[in-house]
């Protein structure tokens, strides 16, 4: 398809600000190269965390090596061009929706101020229709005829060490996030772009270290860190003392590889021990006890979070079955999950394609309310907070909402649960019921137009602080702006990532307002049988009243 | 008429040709998007870019005497945003030279105007005042942002990539993370 439109689009990019006056000299997009400097890049994998995907997975992670990013020999195998023009042939013939998302952009604009990396950066290669067009360049080079007779008059460029370090740079300031997608008029799913991008790039062994070891502990023990068993369930554990100093009450149901349990129940391994997930974690083992569920915990499938979504659909498929294979060996009859960002994105979108239908499960029932959740029909997994609100819709909790009167609470979509599944309404009618202050941020920053963290996709590590701020920002002017207004200092999202990660985003730009997943909310407000008069919250904070 | 009544007749147009001026710090494409979208949460930089420098210009040249303690509560965002972008310090910080630039052009234009030598240090003077908050408040972000790294360090997040599991972290003496591993007993000190 003849597309001299790119060629048009004489779009320029920052080469180096003038030292005084800031002023940007420019040039065409595509001679500006990507600098990688200490801070802009993430850390490449360890030669051994390679070898062991290798070993999984032959040809998928490339050749194992020890490699510099800023070095500019990459080490690469030498016929990986021939790698990257045959991995985008093998992916144009699998995924038809890669094919239309190369050929059907009229590059209308509409997704160009939408993403929260160009909205921070200013970067013109953190638009999203010019970052999916460091990939169709060289498609129409190899894949088109326009592109092969008529070259850069059709916006086709050849695969070189520019392009592929442009793809490295920018395929990482891509937090699939999707909202470019939303204001598509055509649908393209930018993200999907990326995707194709970082398995082409994981092909010739371009990767990072912050999603390949998380992905090779969670396939290896079960979860990100690589707790074993015995530490995963101790630490959980231990959280049962903290309740009962909140409480007075201990609980007697958490249990772990149970067999013939009714419900599994997963959650992102974050939610055992790091904080704010711990006290998440509280909420979702108080409301247990408190309907008397028959649930377990297992230590294998102790990982909701799926990194292999961010490398190789392979990976992500292997990691993903992991939890089924718990649910068939532990013979529950459905699945619970809890607030994790990724792992409702793969249920939702990729579960049923790579390893449903889950036959073996049986529709998922609330054993307390009798809802039947046919929505999940085909993954046969509920997310906690449709559990929860319908037991709050059906009344079966005991509620004072009182007890999270200090907490001016807003809540952040989490792009994975809005627009990876469309759970936008369950939380908020959740916190209504909890809370007596909550405050939405401006229309256009939530539900479906949420704006990303900023350090979703493995991206969300410390090495690169400075650009997780700046694609954090968007996010963090609409939490200022809830702060300013209506003295909102809780900022609840269903995320582990989000818990993570806007911690730090607003340590530095909303350092008075904290993070909390839902279910601490829950678990607050909650009145336990048999527990004492509270006084402090689940962080040990005194309760409102109770300060003196 | 002094460079006082100049710098108040000619408000609207210099806060613009100075936001503009500042804007194109920015790629032209960006620059153009960032001048022209007018809600505040579509575009951050441009609304904050423009809000503040407006803000700014009225505490600098309103009043006889300068609110610094305004001075700073209004900048403060907006230095925020150039401490984590991509700029080096001084193109961080340069934009406060952006308004001598713009005054001395529109000054130079008006040819009844005699501005005395006096008025142009006093004017020089409280840009380089300013200049001197701004540097206060760039060196505050930075380090906003380093103790945000390390409270993320402390949290144990970084455990993630660092060691195989929490005993392995604990046997590495070299990250004095022995605080650190131990599970988090949340209602202690150490823990809040």
């Amino acid at each position: 398809m003849a597309d001299t439109k790119a060629a048009e689009m004489k779009v320029k990019v920052v080469k180096e600000p003038s030292l005084m006056t800031g002023a940007v000299p420019t040039r065409d997009w595509w001679d500006v190269e990507a600098i990688f400097k200490p801070g802009n890049y993430c850390y490449p994998a360890k030669k051994s965390i390679a070898e062991y995907h290798g070993k999984n997975l032959p040809g998928l992670f490339g050749e194992p090596r020890d490699w510099e990013i800023e070095s500019d020999d990459w080490q690469l195998p030498e016929n990986w061009k021939e790698i990257i023009i045959n991995g985008i042939k093998e992916r144009l013939d699998k995924f038809r929706s890669l094919k239309i998302f190369m050929d059907c952009c009229v590059r209308c604009g509409a997704c160009a101020d939408k993403c929260h990396f160009f909205l921070g950066t200013g970067d013109p290669k953190n638009m999203p229709v010019l970052r999916a067009e460091l990939f169709r360049s060289v498609y129409r080079n190899d894949f088109t005829t326009a592109g092969r007779i008529l070259g850069e008059i059709a916006g086709a460029r050849p695969m070189t060490f520019k392009v592929l370090k442009e793809w490295f740079m920018y395929f990482y300031q891509c937090t699939e996030c999707r909202r470019c997608s939303v204001f598509c008029p055509y649908g393209i799913d930018t993200a999907e772009v990326t995707m194709m991008g970082r398995e082409l790039l994981h092909l010739v062994g371009v990767n990072t270290n912050w999603i390949l070891e998380p992905a090779a502990n969670s396939n290896r023990t079960g979860n990100h860190l690589g707790l074993q068993p015995h530490t995963f369930k101790e630490n959980a554990e231990f959280l049962i003392d903290d309740i009962e100093d909140a409480t007075g009450v201990r609980l007697q149901n958490l249990n772990f590889n149970r067999k013939g349990a009714e419900v599994l129940f997963i959650i992102p391994s974050a939610d055992v021990f790091a904080d704010p997930g711990i006290f998440t974690f509280m909420g979702y083992i108080m409301l247990f006890e408190h309907i008397g569920l028959d649930y377990t915990i297992s230590t294998y499938a102790s990982e909701g979070g799926n990194f292999g979504l961010f490398t190789h659909n392979s990976l992500m498929k292997k990691l993903n079955a992991k939890m089924y294979a718990e649910a068939k060996r532990l013979g529950v009859k459905w699945i619970l999950g809890g607030e994790c960002g990724h792992m409702w994105r793969v249920i939702h979108q990729y579960m049923n394609t790579m390893n449903g239908p889950a036959d073996f499960l049986e529709m998922p029932k609330s054993p307390i309310t009798g809802t039947v959740f046919d929505n999940a029909a085909a993954t046969k997994m509920v997310h906690i907070s449709e559990f929860t609100a319908d037991l709050i819709h059906h009344g079966k909790l005991k509620i004072d909402k009182s007890r999270n009167d200090n907490q001016i609470v807003t809540f952040h979509d989490s792009c994975n649960t809005a627009r990876g599944m469309g759970l936008m309404e369950e939380p908020r009618y959740i916190l209504n019921s909890v809370c007596n202050n909550f405050h939405e941020m401006p229309e256009n920053t939530i539900r479906d137009k949420t704006f990303c963290c900023g350090s979703g996709t493995g991206l969300n590590t410390g090495e690169i602080m400075d650009l997780r701020m700046r694609a954090g920002l968007p996010r963090a002017n609409a939490v200022k702006y809830v702060a300013e207004r209506h003295g909102v200092n809780m900022l609840s999202c269903v995320c582990a990532i989000d818990r993570a990660t806007l911690l730090a985003l607003n340590q530095y730009w909303n350092p008075e307002v904290q993070v909390c997943g839902v279910s601490e909310l829950v678990g607050n407000a909650l009145i336990m049988e048999g527990e004492k008069e509270r006084e402090t919250d689940l962080r040990g904070e005194p309760l409102p009243g109770m300060e003196g | 008429m002094t460079l006082e009544q100049f710098l108040a007749e000619n408000k609207g147009e210099l806060q613009d040709r100075w936001v503009n001026r500042v804007l194109d710090s920015y790629a032209e494409d960006a620059a153009t998007i960032f001048k022209g979208e007018q809600d505040r949460f579509a575009n951050p930089v441009g609304y904050n870019t423009r809000h503040t420098l407006t803000a700014i210009y009225s505490l600098l040249f309103d009043q006889p005497e300068v609110d610094f303690k305004r001075l700073k509560d209004e900048l403060e965002t907006f230095i925020k945003i150039r401490a984590v972008q991509t700029f080096t310090p001084a193109s961080a910080v340069g934009f406060i030279y952006d308004l001598k630039a713009v005054v001395r052009k529109a000054v130079g234009k008006q040819r009844d105007l005699k501005v005395s030598s006096e008025e142009w240090a006093n004017f020089h003077d409280t840009l380089d005042q300013l200049a001197l908050v701004v540097f206060d408040l760039y060196m505050a972000s930075r380090e906003r942002l380093f103790q945000a790294h390390l409270n993320e360090i402390k949290t144990m997040n970084h455990m993630l990539t660092k060691h195989g599991c929490p005993s392995a972290g604990l046997a590495d003496k070299t990250t004095q993370l022995m605080a650190d591993v131990k599970p988090l007993h949340t209602q202690s000190n150490e823990a809040r």
